[in-house]
């Protein structure tokens, strides 16, 4: 139950670390959008590299959970599906990888968005 | 030839200073818990008070006001020339359906956090221009109105910045009249815009302190007087980093008003509230000077103050679009009743 | 000569009326209905020589680059090492979570990609119902990029906006906010992998 626990959140820890470093240090132009989409972009550029794939084994969710590993299963999908399916695979395998966490995340969103008011 | 009652290049000084003779306001739960709570008129139950929408809120806490004034000096919006009011919202639109309510002609302004002393100093004129004889300012802000319009969703989980300002729910109103017992408005230094390249819209303090400055020095040289003329200088919404910024730059040149100025956005919250650098928004000012100040002045503690409202004038676009942010300060003398 | 003397003359006219002019102003400021209101205020302190400035009077003395140093000696920093503490415990609190669910899934046999991707719906789900509880802001405040990288920062990215916009109709106010964040976030994380999809197909269409 608890195996991979510990690497997972000295991993997690870390990469939300590193986060919080680009937005102190950097100018205060830099928004939480800006994060996110430079951890989707940089999980999936080293995902292409065959970095983020090692670090998925040592860390486990610490690896995927945080918005890097979105785009470790974007770039992965995409190249599992080239070699399957050739070009068509770089349009469809990214998409289809990750198909399950998008739906979940629109799903859920509109419910909890329609359910709930905001509090201010 | 000259304007007569223009004092300098920027100064005017009333020749038969307009009388206060109401002043109202209305905040929110958080401002109520803060160091001014007691002095405050109407406190509203929680942020939406019974509305549907933060904006309906806002409106109506700014004819809250107004209605406030007009009924304190037993009067009724027929004795009212004009109704002077504004907020932070695009189109100002919680003024505009305010004033639905309110049958008074009304002109809308728009000086941001500036609009309570925009306000007062054009009511100011009016009344002794000879235009009218009963003039209402006011000024309304809302915390999650202007969050969501200026930065991000209330319930995104974003950390605020150390220097970052918190943005008053509140109204506050002013009804000037040209005879009566009250404090009175004597002269006003309407202020330029300044810009010294800040971009960062967390940083309002420090874009909108050197145009503070720059009408705090402009009045006492055109008035030919220094910081000894007042009991206190109180700014709008500088909030802490701006104060000291605005202290510093004064101190550079000449004047040294450590200990009499002050800033709404300061007194406002307590350090414990989380506010971090103070309060911001048309609301601060507005309910700060429409309650502790006024109160101060009719108890005779401060016999006369400057109070320089500041506006940081950028949207929402300029700001995504890289520019940097024009702020403007306004400056009215409050003086106590003789 | 002559001609010094002409412009002589002409200069004493043009000072004469100058004069005549600034006379009758001061008559009619005198005559006026409008008496100094303040004029005790003056007094009190007396005419002073108006002192230094800095900012003032329309030529900024004061540069861009000059007010930034002011600027930043009164801005106070970021409290980078303790917002870097937080950031690390609850991110890294946040991804021990996912990793307990990913455990437990392993034990009811869920494995592989079918794993990842159940453990992130959890996750998913967690983060929009803690922000429509009003939770995560809370959480944000103090973590910062802790709640923000996981994917649960994700999803309060989605229904904050989405949320506090639906007083603006279902369309436009709750569909379209929804991807205020997520809009790009997938825009650039499709468009990368797509990228690396194609660098991996000529790669292989080069051998």
């Amino acid at each position: 139950m608890l195996k991979m626990v510990i690497p997972a959140f000295l991993v997690g820890g870390a990469l939300c670390v590193i986060a919080q470093l680009l937005i102190d240090l950097t100018k205060a132009s830099i928004t939480p959008g800006h994060v996110l989409v430079t951890y989707v972009t940089g999980g999936a550029i080293l995902t292409g590299l065959g970095i983020y794939g090692p670090l998925v084994k040592i860390g486990g969710a610490g690896a995927t959970i945080p918005l890097t590993g979105f785009g470790y299963t974007l770039a992965k999908g995409a190249m599992e599906a080239v070699e399957k399916k050739g070009l068509l695979g770089a349009f469809t395998g990214g998409i289809e990888a990750s198909a399950a966490g998008i739906a979940a995340a629109v799903i859920f969103g509109y419910l909890m968005a329609v359910i709930f008011d905001p509090k201010g | 030839m000259t304007a007569p009652k223009l004092k300098g290049k920027q100064t005017v000084a009333f020749a038969t200073p307009p009388v206060i003779v109401g002043f109202g306001s209305v905040v929110g739960p958080m401002e109520a818990q803060g160091p001014l709570g007691s002095c405050f008129h109407k406190i509203l139950k929680d942020t939406l008070d019974g509305e549907q929408t933060w904006e309906k809120t806002e409106s109506k806490m700014l004819k809250d006001a107004v209605k406030m004034v007009i009924a304190q000096a037993q009067l009724t919006d027929k004795d009212i020339n004009y109704l002077l009011a504004g907020d932070l919202l695009n189109q100002i639109i919680s003024t505009n359906y305010a004033a639905r309510d309110v049958s008074v002609p009304l002109i809308g302004l728009y000086g941001a956090c500036s609009t309570m002393a925009l306000g007062l100093a054009l009511g100011s004129m009016l009344i002794d221009g000879g235009y009218g004889d009963r003039v209402v300012a006011a000024a309304s802000s809302h915390h999650d109105t202007a969050e969501r319009q200026f930065r991000f969703p209330t319930e995104l989980g974003s950390q605020r910045q150390m220097y970052a300002q918190w943005t008053v729910t509140g109204a506050g109103a002013t009804l000037l009249a040209k005879q009566g017992y009250g404090v009175k408005v004597t002269h006003a230094t309407m202020g330029k815009i300044v810009d010294l390249g800040v971009c960062d819209v967390n940083n309002m303090g420090a874009a909108m302190a050197p145009a503070i400055t720059d009408t705090i020095i402009s009045h006492f040289k055109d008035l030919a007087i220094d910081e000894s003329a007042y009991d206190l200088v109180i700014s709008g919404d500088l909030g802490q980093v701006g104060l000291d910024i605005s202290k510093d730059l004064l101190r550079q040149a000449g004047y040294q008003l450590d200990k009499k100025f002050t800033d709404c956005g300061v007194l406002i919250y307590d350090p414990n509230q989380d506010t971090h650098a103070g309060g911001s928004g048309c609301g601060c000012s507005a309910v700060v000077i429409n309650s502790h100040i006024m109160q101060e002045l009719l108890a005779g503690r401060l016999r006369r103050v400057l109070f320089v409202g500041s506006g940081a004038l950028m949207s929402s676009t300029s700001c995504a679009q890289g520019e940097s942010i024009p702020a403007i300060g306004h400056a009215v003398v409050l003086e106590a009743p003789a | 000569m002559n001609n010094d003397e002409k412009m002589g003359e002409g200069q004493k006219q043009v000072l004469k009326q100058a004069e005549q002019f600034n006379r009758q102003q001061q008559q009619k400021a005198q005559q006026s209905r409008f008496p100094e209101p303040l004029q005790s205020l003056v007094d009190l302190v007396g005419p002073e020589q108006p002192k230094g400035q800095i900012v003032s009077a329309g030529e900024p003395k004061l540069t861009p680059q000059q007010y930034k140093q002011v600027m930043n000696q009164h801005t106070p920093k970021p409290t980078v090492v303790k917002n870097c503490l937080y950031a690390f415990g609850i991110g890294g609190l946040i991804c021990a979570i996912g990793q307990i669910v990913q455990n437990i899934l392993k034990s009811f046999g869920i494995n592989g990609v079918g794993m990842a991707s159940a453990s992130t719906i959890v996750m998913i789900f967690l983060g929009a119902f803690l922000t429509g509880l009003g939770v995560y802001d809370e959480i944000g405040k103090r973590a910062g990029a802790g709640s923000l990288v996981p994917v649960t920062g994700f999803a309060n990215s989605m229904v904050a906006p989405a949320m506090e916009f639906k007083r603006e109709g279902y369309v436009y106010g709750v569909g379209a906010k929804l991807f205020t964040i997520a809009g790009p976030v997938l825009v650039y994380g499709i468009t990368t992998s797509f990228i690396i999809g194609i660098i991996k197909f000529l790669i292989g269409w080069m051998r």
